[in-house]
């Protein structure tokens, strides 16, 4: 008989840091039917989330100002396109073995039918992804996707690709809880992780959703240190999970993505002064001037910095991880989770900013 | 407690022919741009681990029969996947004894400011020559570590006289990745052999005469790669039919510089290479191959 044991044995071993299960009844009422997994997978009893860990050492390079690849290479791409997929396939074979179905269910950013932006349908862009600004010429759309054409196949069916919400369905497998910062934490490594799932018609011995200590402290380091000032530090969003609270501070995702891809003036070591100063047509407006991000606007700042950084890694170069390292940093030095982790911290002085 | 014999053990499990540790110190005096230091202030050591390039894949292109599994398993499927499930398996074993794992795949489209060099396996490669130190007394980003020095200070192989690593195994036919640490480990030394006898054979082989005893031209090299040369099997009458120069160029006798190579790339598509971001391999590498044939003729390897 096929077991959560076993499963999560079989996880481990192929590589995941953590394995967590839930119910499908996990995914209640408040989940909008365009990012209901139920809908991928009608029969499924039971979702399997997998965690892999995002080594503190890629973003090191980050936090010293002297290396920026190796994070979104190794820590994005690395983990979600070659890893994480090694790992699905390894376990899904297994759950089949057993007679099951395994809907494996890897990190789809900009695929899905609705903005992974702000839950919006329609024609959006990814933070993750990088836009494929070369090949626009031949194409309505800069990226990924294509959810102009896209449309439901049935009346009760709901329109392709369905991508639900990764770090709530983490919350469902009990693997841990959302920051503040909209980060999903768990207590071993804190927000340094990606996950990807299985769903699985085996009805399978669920973990307890995280009830714990808290791990999220509020102490709010991830407002501060964004260079975008782009999450409130009052305002908040709040969902359940089965019955876990989930709340996490508004954000302003286009303006998150204006500053994570290209940082700003103060952050983006490699774009020169000058051309944050000349603010060409207006291009910078959002980084610059604090015009509201929206999609034009963030397509012609990206026509403009990317070239100071050209990616073909299909990922988004990082410039700012202000959040994140943010948090590792204030996690490391109060508490929370990952205290006593590392033998050094991650931060050891004041954190870097471009003199301009 | 990691020591380095566990490091080994688990490079070993987890896919690597080769692994060896070099001192931090090993690399004192070396371009901050390239200094491990950069990364990880505090590192001790550089952990280097090499994957062989399996034969098959040479051997096909030195028979003309087979040149695209060369760039797809030998080059991009070790640098791009193979190398970063292992590394994010090692980073784990480090971590769970809290220290930091700085992973360094080979970044290969990009080049540090002030190299000047291109990188003849992609399509092209893309200098960081805009980019301002964070603060006074750092590098500009991004580092880079000098892999062939850092295999060497890791025990891993020679310098050869391209700039490629020879180890006393696998010959040219290996690629590296490294991980800095603050982990305290036991070293090993670096490599003092001479592999490299200076023998000229790559030299003689390059159909692009881009290697001399000076080294390798990366320019030159990237386009006699990607075939600009007589003896890629591809090559036809229609190929730089436009080129006042076709004849040199065929012959190898041309010289390219950055302006040059970049010019001549779009005319030399034989093979798909948008897909990936690799060029094409249609010399067959035939440096590498007679460097191999003449290590193992000695009984070196």
């Amino acid at each position: 008989m096929l077991t959560s044991a076993m499963i999560k044995q079989a996880a481990l071993a192929a590589g995941a840091d953590m394995c967590g299960i839930g119910s499908m009844d996990r995914f209640g009422e408040g989940c909008p039917d365009d990012m209901n997994p139920k809908f991928l997978f009608p029969e499924a009893k039971s979702v399997i989330g997998f965690v892999f860990r995002i080594p503190r050492g890629v973003q090191r390079g980050i936090e010293e100002g002297t290396q920026f690849y190796q994070y979104p290479s190794m820590a994005y791409g690395g983990i979600n396109e070659i890893f994480a997929p090694s790992v699905l396939y390894t376990v899904g074979k297994m759950i089949e073995n057993n007679g099951y179905e395994a809907m494996v269910y890897r990190n789809t950013g900009a695929r899905g039918s609705v903005s992974d932006m702000d839950g919006a349908p329609g024609n959006t862009l990814s933070p993750e992804e990088q836009i494929e600004a070369n090949e626009r010429e031949s194409s309505k759309t800069g990226h990924h996707r294509s959810v102009q054409f896209t449309r439901a196949t049935r009346d009760e069916n709901v329109a392709p690709d369905l991508q639900f919400h990764f770090r709530l369905a983490a919350v469902a497998c009990g693997l841990g809880e959302m920051g503040w910062s909209k980060m999903f934490l768990t207590k071993e490594f804190g927000p340094l992780q990606r996950v990807a799932f299985i769903f699985t018609d085996a009805e399978l011995e669920p973990d307890p959703l995280y009830s714990g200590e808290p791990l999220c402290r509020r102490c709010m380091a991830c407002v501060r240190e964004c260079p975008g000032g782009c999450i409130s530090d009052k305002e908040s969003i709040t969902v359940y999970v089965g019955d876990k609270k989930c709340e996490w501070g508004a954000i302003d995702e286009w303006k998150c993505y204006a500053f994570y891809t290209h940082g700003g003036r103060y952050y983006n070591p490699f774009v020169p002064k000058s051309v944050f100063d000349e603010n060409k047509n207006g291009d910078l407006d959002i980084l610059e001037k604090g015009v509201k991000a929206e999609e034009q606007g963030i397509t012609r700042l990206y026509g403009a910095l990317e070239q100071y950084f050209p990616s073909w890694v299909g990922y988004n170069m990082a410039k700012c991880g202000g959040c994140i390292r943010a948090c590792v940093s204030m996690l490391e030095k109060k508490g929370g989770c990952m205290e006593d982790r590392f033998k050094a911290p991650l931060r050891k002085g004041k954190p870097w900013k471009l003199d301009r | 407690m990691l020591t380095s014999e566990i490091i080994k053990q688990k490079a070993k499990l987890f896919g690597a022919d080769i692994c060896g540790i070099a001192d931090i110190k090993c690399f004192e005096g070396v371009d901050v741009q390239r200094d491990p230091k950069s990364i990880l202030p505090n590192a001790k050591c550089v952990i280097g681990c090499g994957f062989r390039v399996p034969q098959g894949l040479y051997y096909c292109m030195d028979n003309e029969t087979q040149y695209n599994n060369y760039v797809s398993l030998g080059v991009k499927y070790i640098d791009e996947e193979f190398s970063e499930i292992f590394l994010l398996k090692m980073a784990g074993v480090i971590e769970n004894e809290g220290y930091d794992a700085c992973v360094q795949r080979n970044v290969s489209n990009l080049k540090i400011k002030g190299d000047k060099s291109q990188n003849p396996e992609l399509i092209d490669t893309y200098e960081l020559a805009l980019a301002e130190p964070v603060a006074e007394g750092k590098p500009a980003p991004d580092v880079i570590m000098d892999f062939s020095f850092a295999a060497k200070a890791c025990g891993l192989g020679d310098i050869g006289l391209k700039g490629n690593v020879i180890n006393e195994k696998f010959g040219p036919y290996v690629r590296f990745v490294f991980i800095v640490t603050d982990a305290p480990l036991e070293c090993d030394a670096p490599y003092e052999e001479s592999l490299c006898d200076k023998c000229g054979k790559c030299i003689a082989a390059c159909p692009g005469n881009a290697i001399d005893e000076n080294g390798l031209d990366s320019w030159q090299c990237s386009v006699y790669y990607r075939g600009a040369h007589k003896s890629n099997p591809y090559m036809n009458d229609d190929v730089l039919k436009d080129y006042p120069n076709r004849q040199e160029i065929l012959n190898g006798e041309y010289r390219f510089d950055a302006n040059s190579a970049r010019a001549i790339y779009p005319h030399l598509k034989f093979m798909p290479s948008n897909s990936t971001g690799y060029a094409p391999c249609l010399c067959g590498k035939k440096c590498d191959i007679v460097c191999f044939k003449h290590l193992k003729d000695k009984g070196v390897l």
